[in-house]
């Protein structure tokens, strides 16, 4: 919400500057979002009538004018279009510095002396209407300074208003704030009308037909106004706060709605049949052409104001325009109501249509307010609009509002804030925000809420207004002297920091992705996998179609990481991320949420080196540092089967395998079908991991093994094994022959080709030898060896290369 | 006899200085002095001639020298060793030559302020937990004191998923998740994802992290969420910075307020990351609303407690100079190399 600094300054005097007074109003509780400064150039600037408008003898777009500021009359050369004979306009002369620091000095432009210049709205900084000179009204006197004429400069701060307070949607409302804090008194513009009597029973009638949703509605009737524009300071105002002039009628309502901070409406009350207000609920379905040239299809639980004919507003939201004031307007009927703030939430939500009023009544409206501002506004028109006021309001009010009152322990103050307050201290500090508080029989106090401070309704509302009037930089800082708690430590989260660490040790890069997924990308990763589509969980209201769903695989996102840094030409790459998969469990559930942790690699497996060069990452490689990480997590019974899912080469997959049964994730080249759709420039090898599954298998409380104070005996042999039998197969076989006595198998060397029979391959092992009880003897050791090679004969025709 | 030795002493001296390069004059001096016929030797053989008390005294200053040369010459023998060390220039080697880079990685600097967060409430003897992403109505609004007309609901702009089912808009649902399952005293910190859809651009991101922060307990006050704002903050950004709180709404505290602290950029002189203010809102807090310990189960006249909040991407723009949110999602390595 805007104000302007001198509007505020009409209600409570203050010694303040406006970066002083924006300093004072954060401390309340109201942010500054922005000042703005209106008028800087208006200094010096005089108003001027314009004599005469002749075209420049040498240049088509340009005119000479004679001014006369009432002493004298000047010549001034002008490039606007927009002015006649017989305008009052702004004239800057010798000396004058304008807005962006324009100095203004006689020039002669094109042979023609001009001794001055008139100016627009722009070089005043008064708006950014730069479209042609600023046209003051009829009557204005000549030769006065602008700025006498005009309550300029000024500077409009706009103001961010938190819910909890709609009190604060008017100039009066911070003026209320700004007195308070100040504590100096403010003051209500006049808002006593002298004028009662019957005469407007004979002329309208108002209906409450639901008078839990409109518990008050308020009226006055006007006759014979002139409709016509408001005058400038006023039309200048309403557009320094962002609204739009209308008319002299509707900017009278829409001035003291800035004001007041209370909506009001003015009605044709020619077009208001029988001249009877009736505030009814809309029928179902109920068509109703608004101000802003709608139409709206009503329905009945939204409370309308309608003739006995039609609706002729929708209650606190907007005007019909059937029977709106226009030019032709000669009688009004000005409402001013108090209606339920849920429904006029409601009802604005459902037709998506939010407005001034709108917003100060789905807020919370005061109800004492409503009677005011419709004299305050009641008089401005008669003042702007002429006409005469028929005596006497119309005041149906068939839902008293009880005043609150609330009772305050000051104990329960001093618990809360952690100060030491007296109940007279807290009386004091109340009262300056229009809270009146009683002593009760004890110590508590019985607090009476003001009728504009409706949202104040427990002992912590007040607890909160006495910190803020007190202000919280008062209130010093008392480091806690707790006793501390114990917690078991987070698996979770140690687990989480050893994976990404280890990670980031072996080169990867940690990326985070937005957690959502879209139908393209599941098209992408394959439609037919029923896993990264069927359980998706779908985004009611997506920003875009790109964000429709949850992602069900960080895959995706981490392919694109790839191909989105290699088309900067980043190639050698090793991403990582740790995050949440969205699995659904139908409509009405909360989905599963299952941290995985996943990435890609692709390139070479470490920077180019000028004395070695890198070699590309492969499965082997990604198999390594997966490896790597479940043995530094303790997890020693896993194992590798070949195959994934579709994101992945059949043939240069695998599944980790925990347990001989649970899968707990995947690696493997990406399939070529996927890569092509990523763009990939280069082989891209992913892989996947359930962190639950981690947590469960890991193993960190380590135990030390003792070592073998006896020596090792290592014994190296090439292997010719049949191609069909995997290192694992032969591996497995040397433990099981061997026993405990072997402490370590290391492959050293995969052959095939030259003297190496076809359908066979050569695998060398280094066999270690060694026991935890004794040297083992020459003999002991070709004993078990000679064992372990005839097994490996015996169950797979291994035989040993050149021997 | 004496002064016969203090000579020898200063010759032999003198001699070996003057060694320039040959490893042989050191011989030739050793066998000088020291050899089987040695001048220094000599002194030592005719010992037995002298008179018990001259014996001692030259005996000692004899054995003196000895040492004396003994050390002299092996200092020598070093010293040529190193110089002809210096001159060999075969294992020449251009040592502007670029190292073997290591190839590590790095942590992405969301989940680097996140652990120093982590870290300082560790220290400040805070569990930490988490939360569903997704999560119910209930939980991210109608517990924490919104209900479905509040207007506080305009405030944040939610994603649904079906009917009471949101993406959760904040961390604060953490706070009632974890309430409900404890019982006081209670202080937590809850770090994650939230959601809301605002439209993307510089300074909005519809996923973003947050860290929510509880303390239940006695006679915890407004006084203890000050001091544990201004020791979180200081630790984060440095030791000096102020820190100011002033009022504000939040459905789920009250009093509420805004922890800002003095812009770290311009030292609160004001600049366009503080929009002229000199202060930058970082967190959101206040007491718990008693509205939040009933729908907990906690009495409200026996316990009292503070909350606090606020983005952490927000605190790592600012601690790391980021002007732009989107940077943390387009995952650039030319981005995440940097921190």
């Amino acid at each position: 919400m805007k104000i302007t600094y001198r509007w505020l300054k009409e209600y409570v005097d203050f010694d303040l500057s406006a970066e002083e007074l924006a300093d004072k109003l954060v401390s309340l509780g109201i942010n500054v979002e922005s000042m703005q400064s209106i008028g800087e150039g208006i200094d010096g600037v005089i108003v001027g009538k314009i004599l005469s408008v002749e075209a420049h003898p040498r240049a088509d777009r340009l005119t000479v004018c004679k001014v006369d500021t009432g002493k004298k009359e000047y010549s001034i050369v002008c490039g606007a279009k927009n002015m006649k004979e017989g305008d009052i306009v702004p004239v800057a002369l010798e000396g004058v510095v304008l807005s962006e620091n324009k100095l203004i000095k006689p020039v002669n432009i094109r042979g023609v002396d001009s001794e001055g210049m008139m100016c627009s709205a722009k070089e005043l900084g008064i708006s950014d209407d730069a479209a042609g000179l600023l046209i003051l009204p009829e009557g204005t006197p000549l030769g006065k300074e602008l700025k006498e004429v005009f309550p300029l400069p000024d500077v409009v701060l706009d103001l961010e208003i938190t819910p909890n307070r709609p009190d604060c949607l008017s100039v009066i409302g911070i003026a209320r704030e700004v007195a308070a804090v100040l504590n100096v008194p403010f003051k209500l513009p006049e808002m006593e009308l002298k004028n009662t009597g019957k005469q407007i029973e004979k002329q309208g009638e108002v209906t409450i037909k639901d008078s839990l949703l409109c518990p008050r509605y308020l009226a006055r009737v006007i006759r014979n106004v002139k409709v016509s524009s408001s005058p400038f300071w006023l039309q200048h105002r309403l557009e320094m706060v962002g609204l739009r002039a209308i008319n002299n009628v509707v900017d009278a309502t829409n001035y003291v709605l800035m004001e007041l901070g209370h909506p009001l409406h003015a009605f044709d009350y020619d077009l208001i049949s029988n001249h009877h207000i009736i505030v009814r609920r809309a029928e179902e379905k109920e068509k109703f052409g608004a101000l802003d040239g709608v139409e709206y299809t009503l329905s009945k639980d939204m409370l309308v104001i309608a003739d006995d004919k039609k609706a002729v507003a929708l209650a606190g939201i907007i005007g019909g325009s059937n029977s709106q004031v226009n030019e032709g307007t000669c009688n009004l009927l000005i409402e001013s109501a108090y209606f339920d703030a849920i429904n006029i939430r409601r009802t604005s939500k459902k037709l998506g249509l939010s407005t001034e009023s709108s917003y100060r009544f789905e807020r919370g409206t005061d109800f004492e307010m409503a009677a005011k501002a419709i004299n305050r506004v009641t008089s401005l028109i008669r003042e702007i609009a002429g006409g005469e006021v028929v005596e006497g309001i119309i005041d149906q009010y068939p839902q008293k509002i009880v005043p609150q009152q609330i009772t305050l322990r000051p104990e329960q103050v001093n618990r809360i804030l952690g100060i030491e307050m007296s109940g007279k201290q807290i009386q004091v500090l109340l009262k300056r925000l229009g809270f009146e508080c009683n002593s009760e029989n004890n110590s508590n106090l019985k607090v009476m809420v003001p009728a504009f401070r409706r949202e104040v309704s427990r002992e912590i509302d007040l607890i909160e207004e006495i910190a803020r009037i007190y202000k919280y930089d008062e209130i010093t800082p008392a480091v806690p002297q707790w006793e501390s708690l114990e917690y078991s430590p987070n698996q979770e989260f140690l687990l989480e920091r050893e994976v990404k660490n280890f990670f980031v040790g072996a080169g990867f890069f940690e990326v985070i992705n937005y957690s959502f997924s879209s139908e393209e990308e599941f098209k992408k990763l394959g439609v037919g996998e029923e896993f990264y589509y069927a359980k998706a969980v779908k985004v009611k209201n997506p920003l875009s179609r790109e964000y429709g769903f949850l992602r069900t695989t960080l895959l995706g996102s981490i392919f694109e990481n790839i191909s989105k840094n290699s088309s900067y030409n980043l190639y050698n790459l090793k991403l990582f991320e740790l995050g949440k998969i969205f699995l659904s469990k139908g409509n009405k559930l909360l989905p599963e949420e299952k941290k995985m942790f996943s990435g890609a690699v692709c390139g070479m497996i470490e920077e180019s080196y000028w004395q070695k060069k890198s070699k590309e990452v492969d499965f082997h490689y990604l198999k390594g540092v997966l490896v790597s990480l479940l043995e530094s997590l303790e997890i020693k019974n896993y194992k590798m089967e070949k195959g994934a899912n579709l994101l992945f080469h059949p043939g240069q997959s695998a599944r980790i395998i925990i347990n001989g049964k649970q899968q707990i994730g995947q690696l493997g080249k990406v399939s070529p079908w996927i890569a092509e759709k990523y763009n990939f420039d280069l082989p891209v090898y992913g892989f996947e991991l359930s962190m639950d599954a981690l947590l469960k298998s890991q193993n960190l409380r380590r135990r030390y093994l003792s070592i073998s104070k006896y020596p090792a005996v290592i014994r190296d042999v090439a292997l010719v094994v049949p191609k069909e039998i995997s290192y694992f197969q032969v591996s497995s076989q040397i433990k099981k022959t061997g026993g405990e006595v072997i402490s370590q198998i290391k492959l050293f060397d995969v052959y095939q080709g030259k003297q190496i029979d076809e359908g066979y391959r050569s695998l060398a092992y280094s066999i270690v030898y060694q026991s935890k009880e004794k040297t083992l003897t020459d003999k002991e050791v070709n004993f078990i060896h000679n064992e372990v090679l005839q097994s490996l004969e015996e169950n797979f025709k291994v035989k040993i290369r050149d021997k | 006899m004496e002064k016969e030795l203090e000579k020898l002493r200063e010759t032999a001296k003198k001699e070996i200085a003057q060694i320039k390069e040959k490893k042989e004059d050191l011989e030739l001096i050793r066998i000088k002095y020291l050899g089987r016929k040695g001048l220094v030797t000599k002194i030592l053989r005719i010992m037995k001639q002298l008179s018990p008390q001259e014996r001692k005294i030259i005996g000692k200053l004899a054995n003196e020298i000895k040492e004396e040369i003994d050390l002299l010459l092996s200092l020598k023998q070093e010293e040529l060793k190193r110089l002809i060390n210096k001159n060999d220039l075969k294992d020449d080697l251009d040592i502007t030559l670029p190292g073997k880079p290591l190839a590590r990685g790095k942590l992405h600097p969301l989940t680097k302020i996140l652990e120093e967060i982590k870290v300082i409430f560790e220290k400040l003897n805070f569990d930490i937990v988490e939360g569903p992403e997704v999560e119910t109505e209930y939980y991210n609004f109608e517990a924490l004191n919104t209900p479905p007309d509040h207007p506080a609901r305009d405030m944040q702009a939610t994603f649904y998923i079906s009917d009471g089912i949101v993406l959760r808009t904040q961390t604060s649902p953490v706070q009632i998740r974890v309430m409900e399952k404890n019982r006081p005293p209670l202080r937590i910190i809850a770090p994650g994802r939230c959601y809301r859809s605002d439209a993307i651009d510089a300074s909005h991101s519809p996923v973003f992290h947050q860290v929510e922060g509880l303390v239940v307990g006695k006679e915890i006050t407004f006084r203890h969420l000050k001091s544990i704002m201004k020791i979180f903050f200081r630790q984060l950004f440095g030791e000096d910075i102020e820190i100011r709180l002033t009022p504000s709404f939040f459905p789920f505290t009250e009093p509420s307020a805004e922890v800002s602290v003095c812009c770290v950029l311009c030292k609160g002189k004001g600049c366009s990351v503080c929009q002229q203010t000199g202060w930058l809102e970082l967190f959101g807090a206040g007491m718990v609303d008693p509205n939040v310990f009933k729908a907990v189960g906690y009495d409200p006249e026996e316990w009292t407690g503070f909350a606090f909040g606020g983005g952490i991407e927000r605190l790592a723009m600012i601690k790391y100079g980021i002007t732009d949110i989107r940077l943390f999602y387009e995952n650039d390595l030319r981005f995440l190399k940097q921190f």
